[in-house]
């Protein structure tokens, strides 16, 4: 008979060891990989495919010791003993050790051990181990631990089979857990404590495990002592401290456990592990002497940043060009296919505008991203923290808070959950608050799109071209005003002592190919699905606000407008609709192709001589002669009378097209949208904004990048299309109301304000009350909006 | 006209409707009965086999 057996084993290991590479290794998962650690703060879950077997396998975050002083460290306990919501207790453990760093990653290991689960060692980085001189004899390493040991290489695949088979044979063999030589007192602490938590079990809801009790004997804090007070009383705690007593004999309880387990280690490591020593400094050594040096690493620190963002503006322009042609092709498509009516306008001004305008900005996420992925897996993220952290000591921050910081620089949600390695609340809250000032990848394309408009495409000191400067620029306003934030915080509210940054730095590797796809290709579909989810349902909610109620009055006005200026005109020029595709029949289609032609060849001149007026005075000038010689060779018996009529249809379309515009911003101005941006303009106009802008930023707080979208719209349906409707930068750069100094306001504005709804309920579920999303919200938008009133006063009494 | 009227309040409901799942969503997560907020702006949160 086939029977599938189903078994749950946990992962847990140290920070940065490649659990979360074996993870997806042995579960096909993509979760997120980096070399840097504190990647994974919630517990995963994958399912492993053996024969005959399926185990759910959990990746717990990261953790030096079962000590659950920070939330993360919790996760990992609980995921340990099956406490975690939705997750079976473990049949068994792989415990992933870096065999590089041996001794420390054991530590863990003996904590792990105590459980007594059948449990596999899974020795990862023995490569690097290899290269610093250090040779582990595996039996044994097992002899000695009671549990197999298997050493594999993830990245490659190396050994995952031995590794599925080991643990499937020990998942079915009972393990005795680790006896560790504790002085008597503190073993029959142990025992005493044990006894009390099991009388308190009925109340707790589970029976609590031996090792549990040694945690709190020794650590006397954490979530698990607040349980226990909360069913037992404050005597619970009472009489915990009298057994701390009892079992210390004067000395420190921590002392004592990790005396015992390094004591142990020692032994285990004089069998299995041999050092040869290597003369002279690693290659990552070497490395590190330059890029964490004060001076030279802060140097090296702000050119690669500033290259990042130098390369978003040289690379991303011909990719962005080719989305916006596709874009603009599908309208005409779109446009000349259904008859003119709201269907047309929801899809051509509402969809496309409003989604194509923000996808556009998709080649400029992924080469952020790429240069992320880059700086991660080849290691340099580390050092970034390790240089941060004598800089953010000095706001009251430690190093630890830097990942999570640096996270929000992605989006702004993995940074609020990474704050839960920061083991000190306050810490951890003020550095929640402070993740939303750090500028998200949303934030991108509403930079870019107004650098694009209003910073022109020149060089700083010949070489440093000014728009990736502003673009950097930027990216540190957020930064700006979160150093004060945390100083006013850190030394209010949130009181706390500066705790010691103890960061591994993992030795530097070439970036795995694989890695970075994978990265570009998360971010990059999160960003479409996005475009594709709520921005282009808030594109329609948008437009239909800025389309309805689309009155018959205006339509009536202004067809009579029309009808009055078809009446001046005669029927020959008001019928004329020219093809320039098709040969010209008579003298007047020949008479406009001539011009059409003209104005092409004034077009590509003016793109070829972009950077040499005199030549393209010169090529001008040639054009009108040829022009002028072309209408000559048009001259004809009826060429006055057909001049004439060219004339008269340039200056009826030109009318017509003033009343259809007059039209559109009619109906616009009339709108839902237009009302409600009329009754908000006084509140917005300090700021440099009409009510267009207003409306546009109050439409993207669920979602920042809406904005784009949302301007989009308003500019495809506040004027009529023709064939000089350009691209939402050429139509803002066109747009009398937008200057720098506006430009400069909304990009403030953007850059400190709580947009992102999400952010918010993450945040108010990591700090479990509403008060620091709603804070976060008030002084965030008022902050912005001070700050791009400053700005925007400022800019505009310099001239800008 | 008639179906175009139709076609456009459909879809303006439908993205009404999914607007509406999302905020629900969002409080959700807020109330910590999901694991992430679904934004979109970063992957997936929970690993799939």
């Amino acid at each position: 008979m086939n029977r599938t057996d189903r078994h749950t084993v946990a992962l847990i290991g140290n920070p940065n060891t490649g659990k979360s590479s074996l993870f997806n290794a042995l579960t096909g998962a993509r979760q997120k990989i980096a070399n840097f650690p504190g990647v994974t703060v919630e517990a995963k879950l994958g399912v492993l495919k053996l024969e005959h077997t399926e185990i759910d396998l959990i990746d717990l975050p990261g953790t030096y010791s079962l000590a659950a002083r920070s939330p993360d460290e919790r996760v990992a306990i609980d995921g340990l003993l099956g406490r975690a919501k939705g997750m079976a207790k473990p049949d068994g453990v792989l415990i992933v050790v870096d065999a590089s760093s041996l001794d420390r990653n054991l530590y863990l290991a003996t904590q792990v051990l105590e459980f007594g689960l059948p449990t596999v060692l899974v020795l990862t980085m023995v490569d690097v181990a290899t290269e610093r001189g250090i040779s582990i004899d595996m039996d044994k390493l097992s002899a000695a631990l009671g549990a197999k040991v298997v050493a594999v290489n993830s990245p490659k695949g190396e050994n995952l089979d031995i590794l599925k088979q080991t643990l499937h044979q020990t998942l079915h063999h009972p393990a005795k857990p680790l006896e560790l030589p504790y002085p008597e007192d503190f073993r029959r602490g142990v025992d005493t404590l044990y006894q009390q938590l099991c009388d308190i079990g009925i109340k707790l809801g589970y029976t609590p495990a031996r090792p549990e009790s040694l945690r709190l004997l020794v650590d006397a804090s954490g979530p698990f002592l607040e349980e226990c007070e909360e069913v037992a009383g404050p005597e619970f705690t009472r009489q915990l401290h009298e057994i701390r007593d009892k079992a210390s004999g004067g000395r420190s309880l921590a002392l004592i456990e990790s005396t015992a387990r390094y004591g142990q280690i020692g032994q285990w490591m004089l069998q299995a592990k041999r050092t040869q020593n290597r003369e002279g400094r690693t290659l990552t050594d070497k490395i590190d002497a330059v890029l964490t040096h004060k001076l030279w690493g802060t140097l090296v620190f702000v050119l690669v940043m500033g290259l990042i963002f130098q390369s978003i503006y040289a690379w991303a322009g011909p990719l962005m060009d080719i989305i916006d042609s596709g874009f603009g092709a599908l309208g005409d498509l779109v446009g000349s296919t259904l008859a003119d009516g709201m269907l047309k306008s929801l899809i051509v001004d509402g969809i496309i505008a409003g989604v194509g305008g923000v996808l556009i900005f998709l080649p400029q996420i992924l080469i952020l991203f790429l240069f992320i992925a880059l700086l991660e897996d080849i290691g340099y993220m580390s050092r970034a923290a390790f240089l941060m952290d004598r800089l953010m000591a000095r706001f009251g921050l430690s190093g630890r808070s830097f990942i999570p910081l640096l996270s929000s620089f992605a989006c702004n949600i993995p940074g609020v959950m990474g704050a839960r390695v920061i083991e000190d609340r306050n810490t951890r809250l003020t550095t929640i608050f402070l993740a939303p000032f750090m500028s998200c990848s949303a934030r991108l394309p509403v930079y870019t799109l107004f650098i694009a408009v209003f910073v022109p495409a020149q060089k700083v000191l010949g070489f440093i071209p000014l728009q990736g400067l502003v673009l950097f620029a930027m990216y540190w306003v957020g930064v700006l005003f979160a150093i004060p934030t945390a100083l006013v915080l850190k030394r209010g509210i949130l009181k706390s002592k500066v705790t010691p940054f103890l960061m591994e730095m993992p030795s530097y590797k070439m970036p795995r190919a694989r890695n970075v796809l994978r990265v570009l290709w998360d971010r990059g579909g999160s960003f479409v699905k996005r475009a594709g989810t709520i921005i282009l349902a808030l594109s329609i909610v948008v437009w239909a606000a800025a389309y309805f109620p689309h009155s018959d009055e205006i339509e009536q006005k202004y067809d009579a407008q029309l009808e009055a200026l078809q009446a001046k005109y005669e029927p020959a020029v008001v019928e004329f609709e020219p093809d320039f595709e098709a040969e010209p029949q008579n003298s007047l289609e020949k008479i406009a192709k001539a011009h059409a032609d003209h104005e092409a060849a004034i077009a590509e001149l003016e793109e070829e001589h972009a950077e040499d007026e005199e030549a393209l005075k010169a090529a001008v000038l040639e054009a009108e002669s040829a022009l002028v010689k072309a209408l000559d060779d048009l001259r004809s018996a009826d060429f006055e009378t057909a001049s004439g009529q060219y004339e008269a249809w340039l200056e009826y379309t030109e009318a017509a097209s003033a009343i259809e515009n007059d039209r559109a911003g009619d109906h616009l101005e009339n709108s839902y949208l237009g009302v409600m941006g009329k009754a908000i303009e006084p509140a917005v106009r300090p700021l440099g904004w009409d009510w267009r802008i207003g409306m546009a930023a109050i439409a993207s707080f669920p979602a920042r990048e809406v904005i784009v979208g949302t301007l989009g719209i308003i500019f495809h349906l506040g004027a009529e299309e023709d064939e000089e409707s350009g691209t939402l930068r050429e139509t803002i750069s066109n747009d009398k109301s937008f200057s720098l100094a506006t430009g400069l306001s909304i990009m403030v504005f953007f850059a400190l304000c709580a947009q992102c709804a999400a952010t918010l309920a993450v945040m108010r579920r990591e700090t479990n009350s509403w008060k620091w999303p709603i804070t976060s919200f008030v002084y965030m938008t008022s902050l912005a909006y001070v700050a791009a009133l400053v700005t925007y006063q400022v800019a505009h009494a310099l001239g800008g | 006209m008639l179906i175009e009227v139709a076609i456009t309040a459909a879809v303006i409901t439908a993205a009404v409707g999914f607007i509406s799942w999302r905020v629900w969503q969002t409080l959700r997560v807020s109330k910590g009965k999901q694991a992430c907020g679904g934004c979109g702006a970063c992957p997936a949160k929970t690993a799939k086999p």
